[in-house]
């Protein structure tokens, strides 16, 4: 049965009435209308869904909403916090990342939460931090330049 | 973190307000060319020039992450002069124009290479009648004028007009049919990094999907289809999932095509609900026995059979059957390949709204030609009464070709009476795609004194396309029916010459559905032919990067590509112990690519290190585009070679999730140099070529390591 659930959407305070098992996922999309999270996998093996929940990167898909009463969930939608784009976002423009763009909400929200963690990751920790979100086309070599990009190396 | 700044305002009003999800038909027939001044003037089928002077382009092919929403009106705009930056792009249909081969479509690596004389063509002829019509308004040689940004100059006089304050004088002078081009030395647009524009909207999460589509008082429905393929639902008890709150209805879901799979639909007022109506619905669902080959065993069982015995002949020359028997060095092997899946990125989406009098679907198709009569067939409605509201596409890889989630969402609108979204769970799309068929193959190829292959004989076996789409069939030297798809690559044009050659086809009845891969035919038998050229070059005792660069000697673009390979990948240099090198290359409707491929094993596990790609596609419209498109194929063909296998099992596919069907992740993927020949030819394709070279390259590259031929995909 439907229950109010409140948490704080990209700094704004919301409720919203659904059931409380529903995945974050599917309240993002059809209840709250914002539709830049998307659907993969629903199993938490593609990362298309990710957003950041108190600034860590989780796939929506495998969180209840219930799950994030109180805290602080962030989308691709408010990731930029004013008029200008994200670094991340603007490192992923300035390196041509996206082709079909399907998974590129779900890469851009898991490159912006590693580079604030870590703001000049080694290769290592890229990989680490990358390979769960996939990308049927192959966008992975440009993911990495656009990361390095951001984090204020060369791009290379 | 980098200072750059862009701002969302600038580059949303720049590029968002061209996006090109809203789909505008042209009306039928013949758009009336007259115009007052204050209105848009058409200009035949690609060009409207606005009076503000923006001028839309027409977008007759799909965007699924090849870039052709920016490479297509880039040919108009070059042509045109006009102004880049204030350009528009909108999707059309409904026009001859739009056809290639006479269907609308977007597969086979053909939008440019097609696109490329009649979009150059329509953009210089606006730009000749915008001449004479400025020539006629200021009384001066149209020689005298020149043509910048949209705009018609006269430089001695300093008269200047926009197309847009033109356009309706334009109008009513006739559109040369042959209008000059421009020679290629002159291009300003074509051949530069043109950003992509649909790159903002792709990375702020509003491009808009199939997926994404909202419509008022739309309904959402998942399909629930059997686990094996051919079963029909007997019984099932709706009350389970009606009890799941949001569940709206549970209704018998038609086939959508001849051969397809009919099932259950659960309708609901969302995803969720409508998915956790279906997993309530599922257990209690009683099917009919399957009509598919039971397992992986059974189906091999079936090729190898196939194999054992005379097949259909797709293709002969010379006289292979005595020419093998005046060889000495002979190599014969038996080459395999499994089913795949396409897993696009974004799972089978469509919207429908049926009406009485009207039909409006939101979907991203490749097949925009196959959608209207479809949807004429199952709605009885008239083509005028359709509208198609073209959506980017989650990936395409070819099964966007097909229309089975189109009819889901007309079929379960017309029912509900209401719009309604069809989303295929990730299970259903993995177990009821189109797969790349799974062959097997026997080849003995004869060596003549010098090593050169002399004989090729070659017999498949495999799943074929022509079950389902008749029209692709073709007719073989003795008078059998074919699948020209299916022996690609293998009958004429050869990239190799061999004076004797046979190649037959047997095609397999699995029941396992089968459609168009990325690469279709060449993801198999570029495998088969490259790996076979790998060992001929080892039985002869050659380099195989050399042994190919004396087969193509007759083909200077394929020699340039194969030496631009051999020193981007640093060919000569051997690489450190441990870590192999190999090659592939393929001329794929006129494309030469040659992909050289470095690996290591790490445990028993390969491990792929960096790849190097050297095309020649003719001349590149933007070499960033075509960068990504090689650079993603790339990976696509790794993926294949090294994870994807679609596993049949009781009747159907065995994998339920992403969890069971691996794909390349960001971990597995080499660094990958992408080089062009420079040239000046007609472009060819790009966005399947480099898929097929990679998978051999990669099987030689783990040769080159440990001396084992790999003849059987996927590798892991
Ligand atoms: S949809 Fe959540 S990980 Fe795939
Ligand atoms: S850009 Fe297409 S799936 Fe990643």
């Amino acid at each position: 049965m439907p229950e109010p659930v409140s948490f704080t959407l990209n700094g704004t305070s919301i409720t919203v009435e659904t059931s409380p098992e529903t995945p974050l996922l599917w309240v993002l999309r059809e209840s709250l209308g914002l539709t830049g999270t998307k659907y993969g996998c629903g199993v938490g093996s593609c990362g298309a869904c990710t957003v950041h929940l108190d600034g860590a990167p989780i796939r929506s898909c495998l969180y209840p909403v219930a799950s994030v009463a109180g805290k602080a969930v962030v989308t691709i939608e408010g990731l930029a916090p004013s008029d200008d784009l994200h670094p991340v976002q603007q490192a992923w423009i300035a390196e041509s990342v996206a082709q079909c763009g399907y998974c590129q909400s779900g890469q851009i929200m898991a490159a912006a939460a590693l580079l604030a963690a870590t703001p000049d990751p080694s290769d290592e920790q890229i990989a680490e931090a990358m390979s769960g979100n996939l990308c049927r086309c192959g966008t992975y070599p440009a993911v990495r330049r656009a990361i390095k990009l951001a984090a204020g190396g060369t791009g290379a | 973190m980098t200072a750059f700044t862009l701002s969302r305002r600038t580059l949303l009003g720049a590029t968002i307000a061209g996006a090109f999800s809203v789909g505008i038909r042209f009306s039928e027939p013949e758009l009336i060319r007259e115009a007052t001044a204050a209105e848009p003037v058409p200009f035949g089928a690609w060009i409207t020039v606005h009076p503000d002077n923006t001028i839309e382009i027409a977008l007759h092919k799909s965007e699924m992450g090849q870039g052709v929403s920016t490479a297509l009106p880039m040919l108009v705009a070059e042509e045109l002069d006009a102004d880049w930056d204030t350009i528009t792009v909108r999707d059309a249909y409904g026009r001859p124009e739009y056809g290639t081969f006479g269907m609308q479509f977007t597969f086979g690596s053909m939008s440019v290479s097609t696109s490329w004389l009649p979009l150059r063509t329509a953009g210089a002829a606006v730009r000749a009648v915008l001449l004479e019509a400025a020539a006629a308004r200021w009384e001066v040689p149209v020689d005298t004028l020149r043509t910048e940004r949209s705009m018609v100059l006269h430089d001695a006089t300093g008269n200047a007009a926009t197309y847009g304050e033109l356009a309706a004088d334009a109008a009513l002078l006739p559109l040369p049919a042959q209008p000059a081009l421009k020679d290629p030395a002159d291009f300003t647009l074509i051949g530069t990094n043109v950003p992509r524009r649909d790159s903002v909207a792709k990375s702020t999460g509003t491009a808009s999907y199939g997926i994404d589509v909202v419509v008022p008082d739309m309904l959402v429905a998942v399909p629930l289809r059997p686990a094996a393929f051919g079963a029909v639902p007997e019984s099932w008890d709706e009350s389970v999932a009606l009890a799941i709150p949001g569940v709206v209805a549970v209704k018998p879901l038609p086939a959508p095509g001849a051969g397809m799979d009919s099932g259950l639909a659960v309708i609901a007022t969302g995803f969720w609900a409508a998915s956790q109506g279906r997993d309530a619905l599922a257990p209690t669902v009683v099917w009919t026995a399957g009509t598919a080959l039971a397992d992986d065993a059974a189906i091999t069982a079936q090729l190898e059979a196939l194999l054992a015995e005379p097949a259909p002949l797709a293709f002969e020359v010379g006289n292979p059957e005595a020419a093998i028997q005046r060889t000495k060095t002979r190599v014969e092997a038996t080459y395999t390949t499994p089913f795949l899946a396409h897993v696009t990125m974004e799972p089978m989406s469509a919207v429908a709204h049926v009406r009485a009098d009207a039909v409006e679907i939101w979907t991203g198709t490749q097949a925009q030609g196959f959608i209207f009569p479809l949807v004429e067939q199952l709605t009885g409605l008239p083509r005028t009464a359709i509208v198609l509201h073209q959506q980017y596409l989650g990936t395409g890889m070819g099964r966007r070709v097909e229309t089975d989630v189109v009819a889901d969402a007309i079929n379960l609108s017309s029912m509900m009476q209401a719009p309604v979204k069809v989303i295929w769970p990730r299970e259903e799309d993995l177990r009821h795609d189109f797969y790349r068929p799974a062959t097997a193959h026997a080849i003995t190829v004869g060596l003549d004194p010098s090593g050169r292959p002399f004989t090729w004989n070659h017999r498949l076996a495999g799943e074929s396309n022509i079950t389902r789409y008749a029209f692709f069939s073709a007719t073989g030297p003795t008078g059998d029916t074919i699948d020209p798809m299916m022996v690609s690559g293998l009958t004429d044009p050869f990239r190799y010459p061999v004076p004797h050659r046979r190649i037959e086809s047997a095609v397999a009845s699995s029941g396992v559905p089968v459609g168009f891969w990325r690469g279709v035919g060449e993801t198999n038998n570029a495998f088969v032919v490259e790996s076979m050229i790998n060992e001929l070059a080892e039985a002869a005792g050659t380099d195989p990067l050399q042994y190919r660069l004396d087969l193509l000697a007759d083909d200077p673009r394929s020699v340039a590509v194969l030496s631009l390979a051999r020193d981007e990948s640093g060919w000569d240099t051997p690489p450190p112990a441990g870590i192999g090198r190999g090659v592939a290359f393929t001329d794929f409707g006129g494309s030469r690519v040659a992909t050289v491929i470095e690996a290591t094993i790490v445990d028993t596990a390969p491990r792929i290190l960096k790849a190097t790609v050297a095309v020649d596609c003719g001349l590149v419209v933007n070499p960033v585009i075509a960068q990504q498109q090689i650079s993603g194929a790339t990976i696509t063909g790794l993926s294949a070679a090294l994870l994807e296998q679609v596993v049949i099992a009781e009747g159907g596919v065995q994998q339920r999730s992403l969890a069971e069907y691996p794909l390349l992740r960001y971990d597995q993927a080499p660094e990958i140099t992408v080089v062009f020949v420079p040239s000046a030819e007609p472009p060819t394709g790009l966005g399947e070529p480099a898929t097929v070279t990679a998978p051999p390259a990669l099987t030689a590259a783990l040769w080159a390591v440990d001396g084992l031929r790999r003849r059987s995909l996927p590798l892991r």
